[in-house]
């Protein structure tokens, strides 16, 4: 029966209905009221500096098919606004009885792509309190500024040099200067929550079909101040013969409010006492919160005395220093340190009889204690090494190379090697291949490196020198054995003097049923250990730290470690006020240059010239008011304490006017120049680093070296004096990462480029003067105007696939060259032309192609813009698209030429169906056996770069082929020769080529 | 001009983009930020010219009723309600977008790329076919590479699974990485032509 064309329409439209009616069929409302979320609870986070809580409520049944909970939050009951979402996989539901929502540190609050408006939630009814995220209304937004902590992450430029100077009267009637910016010089405003402050909290629950439910009643929650985090991992150890003790912790969780690291020392005999103190801290944590609930609670006062006595104390504060050790010096058993207060005398016969605590105090005040340990006694013998690097360093800092000077390299050791796995190759297990690691850092340069293998009676089975290391060993062996012995030596350059060895053990493991590494022994002059055991950790400085951070701690065996110094590209501000009528947010004008080179005091840069001069008039001016103190002081105590203010207040007046960065900044006439030389001296203080490097099992055994010190102490070539006189110990000390010019590895790549391109020169001048270029002929490109003709004589069109890739695909320009000599033959024989296309952009330039082909072939009439069309972007989609084409039209010709993948199969064999002469080519590897299979001619790779030249028959582009072949000539070479001289252990030519 | 000022546009950018290859400065890498951000930027008005492109083909199909317009009806149709399902609900999770997402494209994708199996059974009945000396090896090679992949090659004996590793990381290997020294000269070689103002038929003709 034949269908007509209406009824066949008909029948389709009806189709797409029933398809387009299927999703909001689907969507059946159902009892609202079952979808609300229950048990909403809001509870404070332990630990923290009181500002984070966390939403807890009960998942919905998975039945009822939810696809996200949405929380809101707000400081009323009346708006609420969204602040996130928790999603749900709606096939496996909510595993666990309660879901939580953590609202804490500093998230997203507000940027540039928020809502202009305030909008209200979807489906909520007129009187819903929710609202959707805060939208960039300055009316609004300026209005939460006094519930949350915002901080503006602005970007540099805008903070240097896009801020408007806003005078501002404060509460005391002064007036203080201000950077006003607008939303839009924000990247983004983070938010954190207030420690005291009441925040409600909601949430609801989206079905499937993206329906919003009622929300739940508001809860309330109050963030409090806690104590730190109590550490669980604490170890003393003393060092007898040294008279050192050693400390080594484990890190809390949350360390934004940490303030001081300490170490106590307890006598045993004190230990209830030290533990009532505790328990009394405790209660005294519980009493402040109870008191912030109800006032009229009774204050809890600590009696107890802490027995426990201060030997060490750190300041680990912002920004936070993960310092996870600590070294105690005694002299003749006492320990001294008048900055912190610090006097205290051991009983070295007996330090058995002490114990020692380890604390975290923060900003509030609040101290947590960890549980009171015995010190480990030992010799210094006993303790590991960092094994020595060269003659004149333990360790070693430099830039590193090849990079855009964000990365500083810390270098140390020897290289080592490692067994790391091994199989069997024969089932009579006779012979194994063993797989092995190398670690070495770029001072030492790995020639050789050689294994001597004995068996379990010792007798040596084999000694293998790899020159080349491939990462695997094969080894034969007389009878099967259950334990083989490794020694591993090396060949370098510089070369290791004296004894320096690695041995490791292959056991048979009766699990794995195979040969498995032991421990990896280290021994070199005397000293062994277990490389396994031990870490290196790298502790890092700059000017604007006060003390050392951890970087990185790395595996035992690693040599280097590259330090990663990212460029910044924010500042960050904290942000309490606003002017609503222009639109601004007010940001202190202040920043950080650097630390004192004493770590005593900051050196503070200011936007404006007039603040930073009115800092010194407000420092003069608390001069005078504690001047006036001191007279009418009662006390000798309020006398002390003015001195000692008017001494602070010199001295920062005197640094303000002495420091050399601060003179010079106000000795710049220029705004712009005197702001560029601050933010420049800002970054060379945040990008400079001091080292230090730490050797630890974890376990209170390491060893700590001193700063890395250069022995020229030049500083870098680009910052010059003007700056560099700022930091006396750059380049000595402090390493500033350099920015590269010229990646090394890329050398050999350039000089290939470089001969490639003086061949194409030469060959194109040789074409151009007549010399007759000798092209290979390629049959699928000979083979195009038969196909073309075939196509004419046939009177079908042709459909020309120029890849499925994007315009930067070479694959694909190429392709497009050969479209454009495929549409001015097709032009000139008046033969239609098919093109579909994928990419977007592709499109208009195979457009231009084919009317530019049509032009050329003196046919502009014939060309059709529609015939080169866009089908989709989706892959399987364009694939139906181009079959369809190929079924309908009934193609004579088709050329797939471009960047193929798993389609290609697909297109070719519809159209060997169809009957069409194929001619297909491409680059991509796994697709030209395909091509092979199902078309009649396939330009395999670069034939398909040939084809545009080839079909041209241009000098310039016949150079061009011709250069191609003599390069590939000299690459053979290279082949033949490297593999020659690999065979014969000369490894300089494979090695002077990079790896990737 | 027309042709001019575009070739110098890819001159000068194709030289600098060489010179951040080998250049890792800050300056290198953000000049190449800053390009990403560009071509950002350029792919929507892409895909408008896109769908322009799809409106005015199938547009004309279907005003003129050319033969098999319903097809052409059918795409329009979907691509309406495709665009307008997205922006009256939203690409989120549960929207009618997404559904159609999953239970039409994913399906129909999927069952395009199912055809790729008996095709790939097909191709290989072509390609296998012993047919002459070279054809031979051909077959050789697959059905041992076939039988080291699977059990039955060690059951068989233990030295196909070491052949068919040696077939595929040796000679398959060599021809590879051949195409693939080829296909890297062909692209320099193509680059250098386009960056010289020699090939310049991707400006839309050959001259």
């Amino acid at each position: 029966m034949r269908v007509s064309h209406s009824c066949r329409s008909l029948f389709l439209a009806l189709m797409v209905l029933s398809f387009l009616l299927i999703p909001l069929l689907s969507f059946a409302a159902e009892s609202e009221q079952e979808y609300v979320v229950q048990g909403l609870k809001v509870e404070d986070i332990p630990d923290d500096d009181g500002t984070g809580l966390v939403i807890s409520w009960k998942p919905l049944p998975k039945e009822k098919k939810i696809i996200e909970y949405r929380v809101y939050r707000g400081v009323t009951t009346d708006s609420l606004f969204y602040i996130g979402k928790v999603d749900v996989n709606v096939e496996t539901g909510v595993s666990g009885d309660v879901m939580y929502f953590y609202d804490k540190d500093y998230n997203y609050f507000v940027d540039l792509q928020a809502s202009g408006s305030l909008k209200r939630e979807k489906q909520q009814d007129e009187n819903s309190p929710l609202f959707r995220r805060y939208p960039r209304d300055i009316n609004i937004i300026g209005r939460e500024l006094k519930n949350y902590d915002i901080l503006g992450v602005i970007p540099e430029k805008d903070f240097y040099y896009r801020n408007k100077k806003v005078e501002v009267e404060n509460e005391n009637g002064d007036k203080e200067i201000y950077a006003g910016f607008k939303l839009h010089h924000f990247a983004q405003m983070a938010k954190k929550l207030k420690p005291d402050h009441k925040y409600y909290y909601t949430v609801l629950a989206v079905s499937q079909a993206r329906h919003y439910y009622p929300h739940a009643k508001p809860q309330i929650g109050i963030p409090r101040t806690n104590s730190p985090e109590k550490i669980k991992q604490f170890y003393p150890v003393y060092v007898e013969d040294k008279q050192r003790l050693q400390f080594e912790w484990g890190l809390p969780l949350f360390a934004d409010d940490h303030n001081d690291h300490n170490i106590y020392a307890l006598k045993k005999e004190d230990l209830q006492q030290f533990r009532n103190y505790v328990d009394a801290i405790k209660k005294k944590e519980a009493n402040d919160l109870e008191r912030k609930i109800d006032p009229e609670t009774e204050i809890y006062q600590v009696d107890v005395e802490n027995p426990a006595e201060l030997i060490f104390n750190r300041y680990c504060g912002y920004p936070y220093t993960p310092s996870q050790i600590a070294t105690v010096q005694l002299e003749n058993g006492k320990v001294v340190d008048e900055e912190n207060g610090i006097n205290y005398t051991f009983d070295l016969d007996n330090i058995e009889d002490y114990y020692f605590v380890f604390s975290i105090d923060d900003r509030d005040g609040y101290e947590t204690f960890t549980e009171a340990h015995p010190a480990e006694i030992i010799q210094s013998e006993t303790l590991p090494k960092i094994p020595e690097f060269s003659q004149n360093f333990l360790y070693k800092v430099i830039d590193r190379k090849d990079d855009k000077g964000d990365y500083n390299r810390v270098m140390w050791g020897k290289p080592v090697v490692a067994l790391t796995n091994s199989t069997y190759l024969r089932e009579d297990k006779t012979k194994i291949m063993v797989n092995y690691e190398m670690y070495t850092n770029e001072y030492y340069k790995i020639h050789d490196v050689y294994f001597k293998v004995y068996n379990e009676e010792g007798k040596l089975i084999d000694d293998i020198n790899e020159y080349y290391q491939d990462r695997k060993l094969k080894i034969t062996l007389e009878k099967p054995s259950n334990r083989l012995s490794f020694v591993m030596t090396f060949n370098t350059n510089p070369d290791i003097q004296g004894e320096y060895r690695l041995e490791q053990e292959l056991v048979y493991d009766t699990q794995s049923k195979s040969l498995k590494p032991s421990k990896l022994f280290l021994v070199s002059n005397g000293y062994s250990e277990i490389v396994d055991n031990y870490k290196y950790s790298v502790y890092k400085r700059n000017y604007t730290d006060e003390e050392f951070r951890l970087s990185k701690r790395v595996a035992g065996m690693l040599r280097e470690l590259d330090d990663n110094i990212p460029y910044e590209n924010a500042i960050f501000k904290g942000i309490s006020q606003c002017d609503m009528e222009k639109g601004l947010y007010y940001a202190s004008p202040s920043f950080v240059i650097r630390m004192t080179n004493d770590k005593k005091d900051y050196i503070v840069g200011n936007l404006y010239r007039e603040a930073a001069e009115q800092t010194i008039v407000d420092y003069q001016n608390e001069i005078e008011k504690y001047q006036a103190l001191i007279d009418t002081a009662l006390t000798e105590q309020a006398r002390m304490q003015a001195e000692q203010a008017i001494e602070y207040y010199q001295k920062q007046i005197e640094l303000n006017k002495e420091n050399y960065i601060l003179k010079t900044a106000a000795q710049i006439n220029g705004k712009d120049s005197r702001t560029k030389f601050l933010d420049k001296s800002r970054r060379i203080a945040n990008r400079s680093f001091e080292y230090k490097l730490v050797k630890s099992d974890g376990k209170g055994h390491f060893v700590e070296s001193s700063i890395f010190l250069t022995e020229d102490g030049k500083k870098p070539e680009e910052i010059t004096q003007k700056f560099a006189a700022g930091f006396p110990t750059l380049g000595k000390t402090h390493y500033y990462p350099k920015p590269n010019w010229f990646q090394s590895n890329k050398l050999p790549a350039l000089i290939a480029t470089l001969i490639f391109g003086t061949l194409v020169f030469v060959m194109i001048n040789r074409a151009k003067k007549g010399y007759d270029l000798y092209i290979r002929p390629i049959a699928g490109i000979e083979e195009i105007d038969n196909a073309i003709g075939r196509a004419t004589e046939m009177g079908r069109p042709i459909l020309f696939v120029p890849g499925l890739s994007s315009i930067q695909d070479v694959a694909t320009l190429a392709g497009l060259s050969i479209l454009g000599r495929v549409a001015k033959k097709a032009a000139e024989y008046d033969t239609k032309l098919l093109c579909p296309v994928r990419d977007p952009i592709v499109l208009p330039i195979a457009q231009e192609t084919v009317r530019e082909a049509h032009y050329e072939a003196g046919r502009p009439d014939t060309f059709d813009k529609n015939n080169v069309f866009f089908i989709t972007t989706a892959q399987f989609a364009f694939v139906a698209g181009v079959n369809g084409v190929m079924i309908r039209e009934k193609t004579a010709t088709n050329f797939y030429m471009g960047m193929f993948w798993a389609e290609a199969l697909i297109m070719t064999e519809t159209g060997a169906t169809t009957g069409a002469i194929q001619i297909a080519g491409t680059d991509a590897v796994t697709q030209i056996p395909f091509f092979i299979t199902t078309c009649d001619y396939t330009l395999i790779g670069e034939e398909l770069y040939a084809a545009s030249a080839y079909l041209a028959h241009e000098p310039l582009m016949m150079g061009t082929l011709k250069a191609q072949d003599y390069t590939k000539f000299l690459i053979i070479i290279f082949i033949i020769a490297g593999t020659i001289l690999s065979t014969t252990h000369l490894t300089f030519l494979i090695n002077a080529f990079p790896e990737k | 001009m027309k042709r001019q000022i575009p070739l110098m546009i890819v001159m000068i950018l194709g030289f600098l983009f060489v010179i951040h290859t080998f250049v890792p400065h800050k300056i290198s890498a953000d000049f190449y930020d800053w390009w990403q951000e560009w071509a950002k930027a350029i792919s929507p008005f892409a895909v408008v010219l896109g769908v322009i492109s799809l409106g005015m083909v199938h547009g004309t199909k279907i005003s003129r009723k050319a033969p098999n317009w319903q097809y052409s009806l059918v795409t329009v149709l979907a691509l309406v309600f495709t665009a307008a399902s997205g922006f009256i609900w939203g690409r989120q999770e549960g929207t009618p977008y997404m559904w159609l997402f999953k239970n039409v494209q994913m399906p129909m994708s999927a069952t395009m790329f199912s055809l790729l199996a008996f095709y790939i059974a097909s191709a290989a009945y072509k390609a296998f076919r012993a047919r002459s000396a070279e054809a031979t090896v051909l077959l050789i090679a697959a059905i041992i590479v076939m039988l080291g992949q699977v059990p039955l090659g060690m059951q068989i004996s233990r030295w196909i699974p070491d052949i068919s590793t040696w077939i595929l990381n040796v000679p398959n290997m060599a021809a590879k990485r051949a195409i693939m020294i080829g296909v890297g000269l062909g692209m320099v070689a193509t680059s250098l032509k386009i960056l010289l103002g020699i090939e310049r038929t991707y400006l839309g003709g050959g001259d």
